[in-house]
């Protein structure tokens, strides 16, 4: 998987250059607007991941350059939070998800594969170690045996079960699962998170939520 | 103490002017006095002047009779003659029998004098008569006249200074206090627009225009409102500007931190939690950069919708109910519906953090009721919570920047409240705090009608 990272900050750039290649993705960057439209022109790109403040060129005219150059590579735009607009704007300009500064890796990591799966089928049966999720009948058991979950729980495990072996962040679970991404100083997840914890993993020796401290959760029949 | 100005000066002006015209009445009464007993002495020179013509002659009774005729009963004249013996020669009848007390004196200048006595034909009994006696050749004359239409003149003069007086001060003090009133009236003025000033004064005190001291003033408060409100602009914009220079380094560090962790597969201790540090910088910097741009008007409504404080109210009631069950806080959410007009995400985030800010500082086992309403024109969400509450002089301080002194569970960034306040009033709502017993929070907004069915 080939990615473009179009960002001028070299501070927000080299961890996510470093961060994506850790995870095993092929990283061009470019520094400014011109360069990233050069680059993402002649580059078949996986996924490009845009800032919107850019010298040269801004992130938006850069973005409708690539569309009317016949580009469909999935977009994903970085913003400052307070440019609500710009996330309409970006949108209607072709971008295919946003992400407002400040963001945890976690969290880019996780929309930019959300962005290269979008397309494949979605499997209606999941299965995670001895875990099975059946997103039809809504209906998950782990080792034969039935688990009697409350609709927000078994949400939150579909959504879990989905990203498998990736870590979610809380603002990712929230704006998902409950659909309401506002801030807030209660951890309503957390407490979710436990309740899913004392139906899956406490009668089992072989724990499947893992915490990633700092960062959110994740779903993984490894250790 | 009187904490009137205007009646302040209305006493003081009745004052003077009462001591004032006093004063003056004073010499006027004495001036008078003075003239009227100069102009009996005349005459008294006057008449001693005729009868020493007729005095040793057989016209002296024939003139005594006609001149004491020839006055007025008021200015009755009294007249007396004695030889060097000291026998009356002839006298008016109205000489009581004692005769003149001083009539019989050695030779010397003539003289002037009072003189009282119980006159048998005057009514109040006692007269007093200004007389004058001389030596003419032998004989001693001494002549009398009446002083009592002098007095009742006195008096009468004394009786209207003194109504005038008072009509002088009442009028005066009346008329300082309405001149006063009219001049400070722009005062009351000026401190009702500032009491109405916010903690960012903005806006202007009422100036008259006329350039009076009270004028001035209004100008000069006016200026130093303007500068106050400047440096507290400064002072945001400032912050602004750090939050703002903070997120990307923010970003940066959090971002390698992640990585960092994520190599070793599960962060160590220390990672993890300069994590959650700077996760908590990042949701603080995000809430001063929100709370910055709602209070700077550029969070102007964008998005407007017809929506029921209720159904929103009860939605974030289920959902924060979880948090509510772990610390055994009973939270219930009832009323009527309450349709109101405004970005319903926004609204969400106000309630939220009244919510936030409610189980934050309830006991455990305690209670958080919301209740949802109209009243008077304005939609109304109030969250109660069964806490300790709040001492009057906190009840507006609670909604300042980084205020949090109520000591709950959790500590908050001290933004909660005043982002609430913040977004309510982008859509011409409030949220107000009192505390009967536990703390309440009302959030107000501009109730939108019935919903078109």
């Amino acid at each position: 998987m080939r990615v473009l990272v179009v960002e001028d900050e070299l501070r927000v750039r080299s961890f996510v250059e470093r961060g994506l290649r850790e995870a095993g993705f092929a990283v061009d960057s470019a520094v400014d607007g011109e360069d990233g439209l050069r680059l993402g022109l002649v580059n078949p790109y996986d996924a490009i991941v845009l800032d919107l403040m850019l010298p040269r060129r801004d992130g938006l005219s850069v973005l409708r350059e690539l569309r009317s150059g016949g580009r469909a590579t999935p977009v994903l735009v970085l913003s400052a939070r307070e440019e609500i607009d710009d996330k309409v704007r970006g949108l209607d300009a072709g971008a295919d998800d946003y992400l407002p500064k400040p963001f945890a890796f976690a969290e880019l990591l996780a929309r930019l594969r959300a962005l290269l799966r979008r397309g494949t089928a979605r499997p209606s049966l999941l299965e995670v170690g001895d875990l099975r999720v059946d997103l039809l009948a809504r209906k998950a058991e782990r080792a034969g045996q039935k688990l009697d979950l409350t609709q927000k729980e078994f949400a939150l495990l579909e959504y879990l079960a989905r990203h498998a072996g990736e870590v979610v962040t809380r603002t990712m679970i929230s704006e998902h699962v409950w659909d309401m991404n506002f801030d807030s100083f209660s951890n309503v997840i957390d407490v979710y998170i436990r309740y899913l914890r004392r139906k899956i993993d406490e009668p089992f020796e072989k724990k499947l939520i893992h915490t990633r401290r700092g960062v959110g959760y994740m779903l993984s029949a490894a250790t | 103490m009187n904490r009137s100005i205007r009646l302040r000066i209305a006493l003081a002006v009745f004052a003077v002017v009462v001591s004032l015209v006093a004063l003056q009445n004073v010499w006027v009464l004495e001036r008078f006095k003075h003239g009227f007993t100069e102009e009996i002495d005349d005459r008294l020179e006057e008449d001693l002047g005729e009868i020493r013509l007729v005095l040793g002659t057989p016209a002296l009774a024939e003139w005594i009779q006609e001149a004491s005729q020839r006055q007025r009963r008021e200015d009755e004249l009294f007249i007396e003659v004695r030889d060097a013996d000291g026998k009356i020669v002839a006298h008016s009848l109205n000489v009581p029998d004692a005769g003149f007390p001083g009539a019989h004196g050695t030779i010397g200048p003539p003289k002037l004098y009072y003189w009282e006595f119980a006159h048998p034909r005057s009514r109040s009994g006692a007269r007093r008569v200004r007389a004058l006696e001389a030596w003419v050749g032998e004989y001693h004359v001494a002549i009398g006249i009446s002083l009592q239409e002098t007095q009742r003149w006195y008096w009468g003069l004394r009786k209207n200074l003194a109504t005038s007086l008072l009509a002088i001060a009442v009028l005066g003090a009346l008329s300082a206090y309405w001149v006063a009133a009219r001049s400070l009236r722009p005062v009351s003025r000026i401190a009702a627009q500032a009491r109405a000033l916010g903690s960012l004064p903005d806006g202007v005190l009422p100036r008259t225009g006329s350039g009076d001291e009270i004028d001035r003033l209004a100008a000069v408060l006016n200026d130093l409102l303007h500068r106050i409100r400047e440096e507290v602009l400064r002072v945001r914009r400032l912050t602004a500007d750090a939050a703002h220079a903070l997120r990307t380094p923010l970003t940066a560090i959090r971002g390698h931190l992640e990585l960092d962790a994520a190599g070793a597969g599960d962060a160590s201790e220390p990672v993890a939690t300069a994590i959650e540090q700077v996760d908590d910088l990042i949701r603080f910097v995000n809430r001063l950069l929100l709370l910055e741009k709602l209070e700077s008007g550029m969070g102007e409504p964008t998005a407007r919708e017809r929506f029921d404080l209720l159904e929103l109210a009860r939605e974030l009631v289920d959902h924060l109910r979880v948090i509510a069950e772990e610390r055994e806080i009973s939270l219930e959410c009832r009323g009527e519906s309450a349709w109101v007009e405004a970005d319903a995400v926004w609204i969400r985030q106000a309630i939220v953090n009244l919510l936030d800010n409610a189980l934050r500082h309830t006991p455990l086992g305690g209670k958080v009721a919301v209740d949802v309403g109209t009243l008077g024109g304005a939609a109304e969400i109030s969250v109660w919570d069964s806490g300790k509450g709040l001492p009057p002089d906190q009840l507006e301080r609670v909604f300042e920047r980084y205020y949090s002194t109520r000591g709950g569970t959790g500590a908050g960034t001290g933004l909660g409240l005043p982002i609430a306040r913040a977004i309510a009033r982008t859509y011409g709502g409030d949220v107000t705090a009192t505390s009967p017993g536990g703390a309440r929070f009302v959030l107000r907004l501009p109730v939108a009608g019935e919903a078109p069915i």
